[in-house]
């Protein structure tokens, strides 16, 4: 039993993972917030997240249900990633009573500025943005641009990735962008302990604060607490397609 | 008896030679048909070999020619300095491989990386050289008149339904597609429902019967043509036009089509509206060959006869195609709930389905279809910028054959050797 344990507790830490973790939006980033890291071209990633009811806020729906965001994100030519998501409220009824409708999302996000050891790495992200382009008459609930920096830091053995961020209305919005103004995040992993990493983050609104968690190979959990409250988290399978 | 052993040396001499020269190149061509591909031409060509074939064996191009060098790597060949291997398609010939053999066995001898091995493989679309040369004899293990069964998994789907949040309507159609001659095709498919959920009417009834023909007329220009009855509902006679300006990198299409609208209900009586309808495109091509990426537009009239134009840009991983598009055209329709609609824009995904080396083909054979496609469009309700369907033909696959994604390809496979 015990060597099972010591078994479990090898598989679960000592995992790949390269310490990049997948927002609840899907793009790479920590838990609301979005980091400048993008995923690697031909990186492939599905998956899904819980967000507790008062943390989705959806037009006519207001807070009052859960959301599972479910989402796939495709890294390409090392610069973007392009991420579509569908979320559903759950327990809302869709209807034209209701004019509740599944939200739908494409969003993209592109790296403007690699970095070095020094200058951190700069990227520029658009969520829900096809109606402002004319490619669609969807709802564009979450319509936000935002503009990011990240970088980071070995302090032997422990890697502080931090990230800071404005969120901002170019697009004009006809109702509140995602990310509306100053968002700020940081997540710390051991190298000895690879696939797990401790996040941290203010996403505009709320101060979270949670963990990610790789027990298997291409596999991994977010497990967060919104606003310090509310159980949130995500799931998500990534794989390398040119492999 | 002097003259009677002379010449009896002579011609033992001689038919030695001619044994020993023809004996590795009967025993590769053997090789290679009883591996299972097809059309098989090997040419000795004094300091190098010619070995033309078609993969039907692999479902990836890359796989089939990686088979096909391991195996001229088991045999001795210090006779020869150099490998050409011509890969078909339909038997036309598609794409060449030049390589020194000296690379292939140090590789195979572990003494150079598969990095240095497949950057020193010369791949050209020039090919009507080596085709010159393979007319003159005759292929083994033909690829003509063996009836190929692949069953296709398809889906539609609509998110967002009133009463529940995804509905989906699975197909598994066989396919019946046989080769008739150089180019030849005919194809029949099936649709066959076997799961509904979705509103309106769908019934399980036949939606393709075609008769293809597909031409090379020289190193760069193809014209693929369909006659028959096409998916979309279509009849009619369909062709497209592809000419390479630069290799892969570049190239300009024309399609054009005249069709009448109309199903073959589950009577199998044509249900049709008369009026024939022509629609036209033109598009251009650039590939990025380091991402194995198409930039595509098109201008021209689409499946509901709209006309405007169509930007695709296409991501090739190997097997996997993940493409993004934004279209307007001057079809009116609306969005969720009435919205207006501008354009419309989504994503395309393709990836590979079921089996990835199939049974050898013989008189009969059935397999699993190459991919499964999803097709996600912003806004379902709009039939702006639908794409025409013109069918498999030979170019529905001729991106396998691209010198870069041949050279990943085989790179990846010998990496896991």
């Amino acid at each position: 039993m015990r060597y099972n344990l010591v078994v479990f507790a090898f598989v679960l830490f000592f995992n790949w993972s390269n310490g990049q973790s997948i927002s609840y939006s899907g793009v790479s980033g920590y838990f609301n917030t979005p980091s400048s890291a993008v995923l690697s071209d031909g990186n492939f990633v599905i998956g899904a997240s819980l967000i507790p009811k008062t943390y989705h806020n959806l037009y006519n729906s207001g807070s009052s249900f859960s959301a599972l965001p479910t989402y796939i994100n495709l890294g390409l030519f090392n610069r973007i990633e392009f991420v579509f998501r569908y979320t559903h409220l759950l327990g809302q009824i869709v209807s034209p009573e209701t004019r509740y409708f599944p939200d739908r999302m494409i969003a993209v996000k592109g790296v403007l500025y690699k970095g070095t050891e020094t200058l951190p790495s700069v990227s520029i992200g658009l969520h829900d943005f096809t109606d402002a382009i004319g490619g669609s008459s969807a709802s564009p609930w979450f319509l936000s641009t935002y503009l990011v920096i990240s970088k980071a830091f070995d302090f032997g053995g422990f890697v502080l990735n931090s990230s800071l961020g404005y969120g901002f209305d170019i697009l004009d919005s006809e109702r509140d962008p995602i990310l509306n103004g100053v968002f700020s995040a940081f997540s710390i992993s051991s190298r000895l302990l690879k696939g797990l990493h401790l996040a941290f983050e203010y996403d505009t609104s709320h101060f979270n604060g949670g963990l990610f968690i790789t027990p298997i190979k291409n596999i991994s959990f977010g497990v967060s607490l919104l606003n310090m409250q509310a159980f949130s988290g995500n799931f998500y399978f990534k794989v390398n397609l040119l492999k | 008896m002097i003259r009677i052993l002379f010449f009896y040396l002579l011609l033992t001499s001689i038919f030695n030679g001619v044994i020993f020269s023809q004996a590795p190149i009967d025993s590769i061509s053997n090789s290679i048909s009883d591996l299972g591909f097809e059309n098989v031409t090997v040419l000795d060509l004094n300091d190098k070999i010619l070995i033309s074939y078609e993969n039907n064996l692999y479902r990836f191009e890359a796989k089939g020619l990686v088979r096909i060098l391991a195996l001229v790597s088991e045999y001795d060949l210090s006779n020869y300095n150099n490998l050409v291997l011509l890969l078909r398609s339909s038997d036309i010939p598609i794409v060449s491989v030049t390589l020194n053999l000296s690379d292939l066995y140090s590789f195979y001898d572990s003494k150079i990386e598969a990095s240095i091995f497949t950057s020193e493989l010369l791949f050209s679309f020039d090919v009507s050289n080596w085709e010159k040369l393979v007319q003159t004899d005759i292929s083994e293990n033909s690829s003509f008149f063996k009836l190929d069964i692949p069953v296709r998994l398809a889906m539609d789907y609509a998110l967002g339904d009133f009463d529940d949040g995804i509905k989906t309507r699975f197909y598994l159609n066989p396919i019946l597609r046989s080769n008739l001659g150089p180019g030849t095709s005919f194809e029949f498919e099936f649709q066959n429902i076997v799961q509904n959920d979705l509103p309106g009417k769908a019934i399980s009834a036949p939606i393709q019967i075609t008769l293809n023909q597909s031409f090379r007329f020289s190193d760069t220009s193809f014209l693929v043509t369909s006659l028959g009855y096409l998916p979309q509902n279509k009849f009619g006679l369909n062709l497209a036009y592809r000419n390479y300006l630069d290799s892969e990198k570049f190239y300009l299409e024309l399609l054009f089509g005249i069709n009448r609208l109309g199903y073959l209900n589950e009577d199998l009586v044509i249900v049709n509206n008369r009026n024939s309808d022509a629609y036209w495109q033109a598009n251009v091509n650039y590939r990025w060959n380091k991402f194995d990426t198409d930039f595509n537009l098109t201008y021209g009239t689409f499946y509901a006869g709209d006309l405007g134009y169509k930007l695709n840009i296409t991501r090739q991983l190997h097997e996997v195609y993940f493409s993004l598009f934004y279209a307007r055209t001057d079809v009116a329709s609306s969005g969720s709930f009435g919205y207006s609609q501008k354009g419309i824009s989504g994503f395309a995904i393709q990836i590979p389905f079921g089996q990835s080396k199939y049974m050898k083909p013989k008189k009969i054979r059935t397999r699993s279809n190459d991919y499964f496609n999803i097709l996600y469009r912003y806004s379902g309700f709009s039939s702006s910028g639908i794409d025409i369907n013109q069918g498999n033909n030979l170019l529905s696959d001729i991106r396998e054959f691209y010198p870069e994604v041949l050279r990943k390809g085989v790179f990846k496979f010998l990496m896991g050797k």
